[in-house]
C-alpha cells in the first residue's frame, strides 16, 4: 500500500487520552514511573506540565484578562505555601503558574483553587490558551469600551472552551481596549478591539477590529488584519468561526508549522476571512453582509503605558498603582501583601500584567499615596516601568524542559548592573528587555526592543551558555520582528547590551527617538558593525567549571554539615 | 498522617552517598511536599551532588536558600550555595555565601574556591590572602599557584563576543556557495556545494550509500528509485544505463548484492527496498524506445578490438564508444549477448529485453560481428595488429568437468551446454531421469529448465561447503577458503530462487558430496552414487569442513548427469608468441584478475579476468577495463569519480514510508509455467510506486550547522533512531580527516556538537521539521562520474558536465 500520513504521536495521543484526567483516584495513585510520557503529555490540557527536574509539576492557571480578587491571590498564596515551594510566577499571558508540584499533590491544587472561582483547564495544550487583554481593561481613559464582558464571553464559550480541545497546536487570543499596542494584538492568532465610526446620520457605533495569524515561537509572525468592521453581535460567532477554521485547516503533521499563524499566512487575509465566513455561512449565521474586510495592513498605535506607577482611571477620583514584580517572582507572603492592600487600598482586585507584573486597581485617589509608601516599604520595585529596570524574561533552564539558557540569572546580571544606574536608564528611556531561554518565544523575545534568545555555542571544549541577541521588535504600527545581531556568551550580555544602549544614546535623532525606533532605522547589521570586533575570548565558562569542579568537591568535603 | 522526617532524611543521605540522587529527591518528596529546613537541605545536597544536569545548579541554589531561610544551620549550605553562583558567574553573591562558608582553618580548596571567587569579582587584594593559604596547604597545585599568579597581575578579561565563519552550512533553505570548502574540520564532505573529491568525500559515499557501494558497478541507486517513485520512469532508466549498461536485464537477474547492504533491511528496520525488482520497472515502463546517450567525448580515431559479445565485452565497448573509439566486438557464435543467451532460460529473461539493450549498444557505435571466433582464421595477432587495444572478454567456456569415476559415461552432460541447447531449440534429448551437480546459476537453471523439458525426476545434488553453501568456481591463483567467503557474501544464486525450486516441486540434496557416476552394459549413465556428508568439529582455526559419512554411500538413479560444477576462461584459442605471455600452463590468463596484460595493447575484461562470476560483477570489471584501455589511448585519466553536493529543500519523503512492507515479485502460476513463459511478470506502476517509497535516499545528507544550532535538544527529542542524532564532545578523525567516529558528551557542559550520526541516520527528516532555527540542512550527494576537464567549471550545476 502506498503511504498514507497517518498520525503523529502527538495527535494520536489527543485523539485516545482523555485529557481530563483524575488526578486523585488515578493519577495521585500510581508511581511515578507507571506514568507515560504520553500522559504526562496530555496533563497539558490541565495546564500541567513536567518541570526540569524529574518528579516536580509545573502547573499554569487560566485567569481569563489576568484580573484576580484578593480572595483568589490569598489562595494563590496559600497554595504555593503548601505546595509550590513558595513560588509564585507571573506569566506573560497574565496568569500565575507554579512549579515544584508533587504528583500527589495536584489534585489537591486544583481542588483548593476551584473553592475561589479558578481552575487551570485550557491553560496550556493544542487548545485556545489564556485570553490576554489590556492590563488596564475597563480602567483605561483610551478604552473605547470596556471589553471585559467580550473577552469573558469568549473565553468561557462552550465551543471555545470546552468542544475545541483538539486543535492542531496552541491557540491564542487577545482582546484589546482600543487601537493600541497594550493588548499586543499583533502577537495572537486572533484578536479584537473595538472602533468607533460615526454613521451617515452623525450618530456614533461602535463595532470590532479583527485580526488573525499572528504568533511568535521559533517562527514569529504577526498578525494581519481580517476585518475591517464586525458588528458586535458577531464577535464571538466569528471567532468561533475562525477556531473552527483552524481545526479543519492547520498542519497536523508537522507541528512547527501547525500554528494559525500558517493558516493565515498561506490563506492571506482576504482567504482566511472568506474562509472564515464561510463556516458562518454553513453554519447558518445571518447579518455576514455587515462584515467588512480590512483593506489595509495593521496600523496598531503606540503604548499607552510608558513609565507611569500610578495611573488615573477612567473612573474619575480612582486609580491603578503599579508594582514591578523582579523576575516575576512572587513568594507566598508578597502575594497576601498584595491581596491584603487591593482591600485595603483598592476594590479587591489585582491585575496580573503581561509584563509579569501586578497592578492594585480602583485606589481612590486618597489612598494613592499611603499605598505608595506601603510599597516602597515593603521594598517593592515601582521605578522603571516600560524602562530598562522593567525586563520580562521565562524560567529558562531553572526549571524549563526546553531552555538551554538560564534566563533568570541573566535577568539578574541585567538588573543588577543596569537597573542600579538610574540615570543611565532614564536618559535611555522607553526600553523593553525580553529574555527567553529557548526559541519558544514564551518571554516575547521578538518584538522586545531588546530581545535575548538562549542558546549554547561551541567551544574548544564543549559548549557555553549565550544568547542571540535581536533587536527593533515592537507590536505599533504594523508589527516588527526583532532582527538577530550577535550571539554573545552569557557573561558578554550586560557589556553588550550596554554598549548598544550608548550608541543609541550617542546617536538618536532626538530623545523622541526611542532605542525601538532606532534600531528600526539603523538596522542589526550596522548595529552588529559598531559593537566592533570580537575579542578574542578567554577561557569559557563551561571549561572553566568543568576545570573548577574538583576544587568544588573538595571544597564541600572540607566542611562536615554540623 | 505522621511522616517520619527522620528516617527519610536518612534514607536520602544513604542514596546520596551512592549516587542515587533522583532516588534520593524522590525519598525526600515522599510522601508530602518537602517544606521543612532538614529536607530543603538534602534536596540541596542531592541536586548539588547530581550537579551537571540542567537544573541542578538552580535546583541546589534554590534549596539552599530556602533550607537556610527556614532555618537549616547547616554548614555545607554556604558552600552549596556559593558554589552555585560561582557556577552561574554571579560572582558577589558567591563572595558571599562563599565568606560564610570558609573559615580559617578551612582547607586548601575552600579558601582556593573563595579566592577565585574574589578575584573573578574584582577584589584582587581581598583574594590574595586566601589564594595564599591554599598554596601554602597544597603547594603542589599547579591551579593554585596560576590563580594567586593572575590575582597578582589581577588582570582582568574583557568580554568576549563570538565570530560566524565565513560562510555557515546554513539550514535547509539557504543556497551555499558553490565551490566553496566547508568551514569546519566537523563537515561531513569537504565543499559547502558543487564537486567534492577530498577523501572524506568518497568516504561520505561509501559509508552512507551502502546499496551503491554493494553494487559492483557503483549505480545510483537511490537516484532512480526515487525517480521511479516519482513515476519518471526514462529518467530512472537512464540513470541506470549510465552505470549497469543492461538495465532491463538485470532488473530480472542480478544477483543484487544492493539489497543485503540496504539500510531498510538493518536490524529493527525491517527489510531492504526491493532495488532489483523496482529497477525493472524503469525499463518495463520507460517511454522511450531505444535509448542512445549522448557521447562523453568526441571521436578519437582509435580503433578497439573486443573479444567475445558477453556481458563484459559488450559493456567495455560501450563504453569505450562513448568515450570516442571505433569499436568492433567480435563474437564466434551466431548472436551476442554471451550467458545472458546461453546460460540464463527464457522463463527468467525473455530473449527480447536482450536483443532490446544489445540493439541500444550497437547504436551507441558499437560494431558487433557474429559467427567470426578468434583463432585460426582470425587470429588475435591480426587484432593486435590492426587496433591500438583488444579486450578479451570471452567469458568463461571451459566446463569444469567431475574427474570421478565413469566420467566417460553418455548421459553425463555439461549444464551450460544443456542450457543453450535447450535455451535454442526449445528443446533437448535428456532423458528420463536427471540428476543436477553444482549450486549456482546454472544448476537452478539446469533444474529448472529440465523440469520444463517434461522429464520425471529432477534432482539436485548440492555440493557443500562447511556450512552448506553451495561450491562455485575457483578462479586461478586463489585458495578455497577466499572463494568460499565470496560466495557466501555474494550467493552466486539470485535471491529467492531456493524457494523458487522448492516451489516448482525440485527436490534438492545438501550434505551431499559425488563419489562416482555408475553405468549400464550399453556404456550409459543410469545412476550416481553420493556419499553423504557432515560437518566436522571445528579445527584449529575454528571451520568445520565436511567429512564423509562413513557407510552412508546411496545411489539415485539417473539417466542424464547435468554438471553445473562450474567452468573456466577457455584460452585455447590464444595461439603462438601471444599465448606465451598471456596464458599460464594452466589454462588461465598470467595476468590473473588484472585488466592489463603483459602487452601493453591488450586487456581484459569481465569472467575471462576473474573466473565465473555474475553479470553485475563482470559489467563492473568491464566498465574498469575500459577505463584503462581509455588510458592508455588517450595517455591520460580524462574520466574521474566525484561526490556532486547540491542543495535541496526537501526530500520528498515522510516518516510514515519507512513502515510500508516489502512488495512480492507477482508471479506466474505453476500450472503455466513453461520453457519460455517468464515467471516473474514484474511489479506494476502501483506497486513500483509502493516499494520505491520505501526507500530512505541515503544520498540525502543531513547536516547541523554549529554556528546556527543553538543546543535546544528539539531534534534529539524527534529523533527516531538512538544513535542518529548524539551529542558529542569530539569527533575523531583519520589522517585523512575523514570523520571515523564520535565520543559521546557527557553533560551539557561537555556537548561541543549536537551532531547527526549518518551512519545511524535514516533520513526521515524530523529533525529539521524540528529544528527551532532552521539550523539543519539538507543536501543530496552523489557520487558522479565526469569528464576531469569540466571540475573547473563551477559557474551552474550540476548534470551538464556529468558523463
Amino acid at each position: 500500500m502506498p503511504a498514507k500520513p497517518d498520525l503523529i504521536p502527538v495527535e494520536r495521543d489527543k485523539l485516545t487520552i482523555n485529557p481530563d484526567f483524575d488526578f486523585k483516584n488515578d493519577i495521585a495513585a500510581r508511581p511515578f514511573e507507571d506514568l507515560r510520557t504520553n500522559e504526562i503529555g496530555m496533563f497539558k490540557w490541565t495546564g500541567i506540565y513536567h518541570q526540569l527536574q524529574k518528579g516536580f509539576f509545573m502547573m499554569r492557571l487560566r485567569i481569563p484578562g489576568g484580573l484576580v480578587t484578593a480572595d483568589q491571590m490569598d489562595r494563590i498564596a496559600d497554595v504555593a505555601a503548601k505546595y509550590a515551594q513558595d513560588q509564585i510566577c507571573i506569566t506573560t499571558r497574565m496568569t500565575v503558574q507554579f512549579h515544584w508540584l508533587r504528583k500527589e499533590d495536584l489534585y489537591k491544587v486544583l481542588e483548593e483553587l476551584a473553592e475561589v472561582g479558578l481552575d487551570s483547564k485550557n491553560a496550556c495544550g493544542d487548545v485556545t490558551r489564556n485570553i490576554v487583554t489590556c492590563p488596564l481593561q475597563g480602567v483605561c481613559p483610551h478604552e473605547v469600551k470596556d471589553v471585559r464582558p467580550m473577552m469573558l464571553a469568549i473565553a468561557n464559550d462552550h465551543e471555545i472552551r470546552d468542544e475545541q480541545r483538539n486543535l492542531p497546536r496552541k491557540h491564542k487570543l487577545s482582546v484589546n481596549g482600543c487601537g493600541r499596542a497594550c493588548g499586543q494584538t499583533l502577537m495572537n492568532c486572533q484578536s479584537w478591539h473595538p472602533v468607533k465610526r460615526t454613521r451617515a446620520d452623525g450618530t456614533e457605533e461602535i463595532g470590532w477590529k479583527y485580526y488573525a495569524g499572528g504568533g511568535l515561537g521559533a517562527r514569529p509572525y504577526m498578525a494581519k488584519a481580517i476585518f475591517e468592521w464586525v458588528p458586535e453581535d458577531l464577535v464571538l460567532k466569528v471567532t468561533q468561526a475562525a477556531t473552527e477554521v483552524y481545526r479543519r485547516t492547520g498542519n497536523r503533521r508537522v507541528r512547527a508549522w501547525a500554528r494559525l499563524k500558517v493558516v493565515v499566512d498561506e490563506m492571506g487575509a482576504r482567504g482566511f476571512g472568506e474562509a472564515v465566513l464561510d463556516v458562518m455561512r454553513e453554519r447558518g449565521i445571518q447579518g455576514l453582509d455587515a462584515i467588512e474586510f480590512a483593506t489595509k495592513p495593521p496600523e496598531i498605535g503606540e503604548l499607552f503605558t510608558d513609565g507611569q506607577d500610578v495611573i488615573p482611571q477612567r473612573q474619575a477620583g480612582f486609580n491603578t498603582v503599579r508594582v514591578m514584580i523582579l523576575r516575576s517572582e512572587m513568594t507566598s507572603a508578597h502575594a497576601r501583601q498584595f491581596a491584603a492592600w487591593a482591600r485595603k487600598y483598592g476594590d479587591g482586585s489585582l491585575m496580573l500584567t503581561a509584563r509579569q507584573n501586578i497592578q492594585i486597581r480602583f485606589v481612590p485617589d486618597a489612598h494613592v499615596e499611603p499605598l505608595r509608601a506601603e510599597i516602597k516599604a515593603a521594598g517593592f520595585v515601582t521605578d522603571g516601568h516600560e524602562r530598562l529596570p522593567d525586563m520580562v524574561a521565562c524560567v529558562g533552564t531553572t526549571q524549563c524542559n526546553l531552555a538551554v539558557s538560564d534566563t533568570p540569572n541573566t535577568y539578574r546580571r541585567l538588573y543588577d548592573e543596569l537597573a542600579s544606574d538610574k540615570p543611565f536608564w532614564e536618559k535611555v528611556g522607553q526600553l523593553r528587555i525580553h529574555m527567553n531561554g529557548c526559541p519558544n518565544s514564551c518571554a516575547q523575545h521578538w518584538i522586545a526592543d531588546i530581545g535575548l534568545r538562549g542558546m549554547r555555542k561551541e567551544m574548544p571544549t564543549g559548549s557555553e551558555e549565550g544568547f542571540t541577541i535581536c533587536i527593533g521588535g515592537g507590536l505599533s504600527g504594523p508589527g516588527y520582528i526583532g532582527q538577530s545581531v550577535c550571539d554573545v556568551p552569557a557573561s558578554a550580555v550586560v557589556p553588550t547590551v550596554r554598549r548598544m544602549l550608548e550608541l543609541y544614546l550617542e546617536q538618536r535623532e532626538s530623545p523622541a527617538e526611542t532605542f525601538g525606533a532606532y534600531a528600526r532605522r539603523i538596522g542589526a547589521a550596522r548595529m552588529a558593525e559598531m559593537l566592533g570586533v570580537p575579542l578574542a575570548p578567554p577561557e569559557p565558562v563551561n571549561e572553566r567549571n568543568l576545570k573548577m569542579q574538583r576544587v568544588f568537591d573538595e571544597a564541600m568535603s572540607e566542611t562536615s554539615p554540623w | 498522617m505522621v511522616i517520619d522526617i527522620e528516617k527519610q532524611i536518612r534514607e536520602a543521605e544513604w542514596l546520596i552517598g551512592v549516587s542515587k540522587f533522583d532516588d534520593a529527591i524522590e525519598a525526600l518528596r515522599t510522601p508530602d511536599a518537602p517544606n521543612d529546613a532538614r529536607r530543603c537541605a538534602m534536596l540541596a545536597k542531592a541536586y548539588h551532588a547530581r550537579g551537571d544536569t540542567r537544573g541542578d545548579v538552580y535546583s541546589s541554589h534554590y534549596f539552599a536558600l530556602r533550607a537556610m531561610e527556614l532555618g537549616s544551620t547547616d554548614a555545607q549550605l554556604p558552600g552549596i550555595a556559593g558554589i552555585a553562583a560561582f557556577k552561574k558567574e554571579r560572582y558577589a553573591e558567591a563572595v558571599k555565601w562563599l565568606k560564610q562558608y570558609v573559615r580559617e582553618e578551612s582547607g586548601h580548596a575552600s579558601h582556593h574556591l573563595l579566592g577565585v571567587a574574589l578575584l573573578n569579582n574584582g577584589q584582587a587584594a581581598e583574594a590574595i590572602p586566601h589564594l595564599k593559604r591554599a598554596v601554602e596547604l597544597a603547594p603542589k597545585r599547579t591551579d593554585y599557584a596560576e590563580a594567586l599568579a593572575r590575582a597578582e597581575s589581577a588582570q582582568h578579561a574583557a568580554p568576549r563576543t563570538w565570530t560566524k565563519a565565513p560562510h555557515g552550512l546554513g539550514g535547509p533553505n539557504d543556497i551555499r556557495p558553490l565551490g566553496v570548502p566547508t568551514p569546519y574540520r566537523s563537515n561531513a564532505v569537504s565543499t559547502l556545494r558543487g564537486i567534492g573529491t577530498h577523501a572524506k568525500d568518497h568516504y561520505w559515499l561509501e559509508k552512507n550509500i551502502p546499496c551503491q557501494k554493494a553494487c559492483p558497478a557503483g549505480t545510483d541507486i537511490p537516484g532512480y528509485l526515487a525517480a521511479i517513485y516519482r513515476g519518471d520512469y526514462d529518467l530512472a532508466y537512464k540513470i541506470n544505463l549510465h552505470d549497469n549498461v543492461f538495465p532491463a536485464v538485470l532488473g530480472r537477474v542480478c544477483s543484487r548484492p544492493c539489497e543485503s547492504e540496504c539500510r531498510h533491511g538493518w536490524q529493527g528496520l525491517g527489510e531492504p527496498v526491493a532495488i532489483c525488482f523496482s529497477k525493472r520497472s524503469a525499463a518495463d515502463f520507460k517511454t522511450q524506445g531505444l535509448v542512445v546517450m549522448d557521447p562523453w567525448f568526441p571521436k578519437t580515431g582509435k580503433k578497439v578490438a573486443v573479444v567475445g559479445a558477453g556481458v563484459a565485452g559488450l559493456a567495455a565497448a560501450r563504453n569505450l564508444a562513448l568515450m570516442g573509439h571505433d569499436v568492433t566486438v567480435y563474437e564466434k557464435h551466431d548472436k551476442p549477448g554471451g550467458m545472458m543467451n546461453q546460460g540464463i532460460p527464457e522463463f527468467r529473461l525473455p530473449r527480447d529485453i536482450i536483443d532490446r539493450e544489445i540493439e541500444q549498444i550497437r547504436r551507441q557505435g558499437v560494431n558487433i560481428v557474429c559467427n567470426a571466433p578468434v583463432g585460426p582464421d582470425l587470429p588475435l595477432e591480426k587484432l593486435v595488429d590492426e587496433n591500438d587495444a583488444v579486450i578479451l572478454a570471452a567469458g568463461t567456456l571451459r566446463p569444469n568437468l567431475l574427474n570421478l569415476p565413469g566420467a566417460d559415461l553418455q548421459g553425463i552432460r555439461h549444464g551450460l551446454a544443456f542450457l543453450l541447447e535447450a535455451n535454442e531449440l526449445r528443446k533437448a534429448d535428456i532423458g528420463e531421469h536427471i540428476v543436477v551437480i553444482g549450486g549456482g546459476f546454472t544448476a537452478m537453471d539446469c533444474a529448472r529448465t529440465a523440469a520444463r523439458l517434461g522429464v520425471q525426476t529432477v534432482e539436485l545434488e548440492l555440493e557443500t561447503t562447511e556450512k552448506g553453501e553451495p561450491v562455485i568456481m575457483k578462479p586461478k591463483g586463489e585458495s578455497v577458503k577466499v572463494l568460499y567467503r565470496r560466495s557466501q557474501a555474494e550467493m552466486l544464486i539470485t535471491p529467492g530462487e531456493l524457494e523458487e525450486l522448492t516451489h516448482e516441486g525440485i527436490p534438492m540434496h545438501f550434505m551431499v558430496s559425488p563419489k562416482a557416476f555408475i553405468g549400464d552394459a550399453s556404456g550409459r549413465v543410469k545412476a550416481m552414487r553420493f556419499v553423504r556428508t557432515q560437518l566436522s568439529d571445528p579445527d584449529a582455526s575454528g571451520r568445520r569442513k565436511p567429512v564423509e559419512v562413513a557407510g552412508s554411500e546411496f545411489e539415485i538413479p539417473a539417466d542424464t548427469v547435468l554438471l553445473a560444477t562450474g567452468q573456466f576462461p577457455g584460452t585455447d584459442w590464444i595461439e603462438g608468441a601471444l599465448r606465451e605471455k598471456l596464458v599460464d600452463k594452466d589454462e588461465w590468463l598470467l595476468s590473473g584478475r588484472k585488466h592489463h596484460t603483459a602487452i601493453d595493447k591488450v586487456f581484459v575484461a569481465g569472467d575471462f579476468a576473474t573466473g565465473a562470476s555474475s553479470l553485475i560483477q563482470a559489467i563492473a570489471h568491464a566498465k574498469d577495463t575500459a577505463r584503462h584501455v581509455d588510458r592508455f589511448l588517450m595517455g591520460e585519466d580524462r574520466l574521474q569519480d566525484v561526490a556532486l553536493v547540491e542543495d535541496v529543500q526537501q526530500t520528498g519523503r515522510i516518516r510514515e514510508m519507512d513502515y510500508v512492507n516489502r512488495q512480492p515479485m507477482p508471479m506466474i502460476p505453476l500450472e503455466r509455467r513453461s520453457l519460455t513463459a517468464e515467471v516473474e511478470t514484474g511489479y506494476d506502476p502501483a506497486l513500483a510506486t509502493d516499494e520505491t517509497q520505501r526507500c530512505y535516499l541515503c544520498h540525502f545528507k543531513y547536516e547541523i550547522d554549529p554556528d546556527k544550532c543553538i543546543y535546544c535538544d528539539w531534534c534529539l527529542k524527534a529523533k527516531p533512531r538512538p544513535d542518529c542524532i548524539v551529542k558529542v564532545s569530539d569527533l575523531i578523525y583519520d589522517s585523512h580527516d575523514r570523520i571515523v567516529g564520535y565520543t559521546r558528551a557527557k553533560s551539557s557542559e561537555t556537548t561541543k556538537l549536537i551532531w547527526i550520526n549518518q551512519a545511524d541516520c535514516i533520513r526521515c527528516g524530523a529533525c529539521v521539521d524540528a529544528c527551532p532555527v532552521d539550523a539543519i540542512s539538507i543536501q543530496r550527494v552523489s557520487k558522479r562520474t565526469m569528464r576531469a576537464v569540466d571540475q573547473a567549471m563551477t559557474v551552474d550545476l550540476p548534470i551538464r558536465f556529468e558523463v
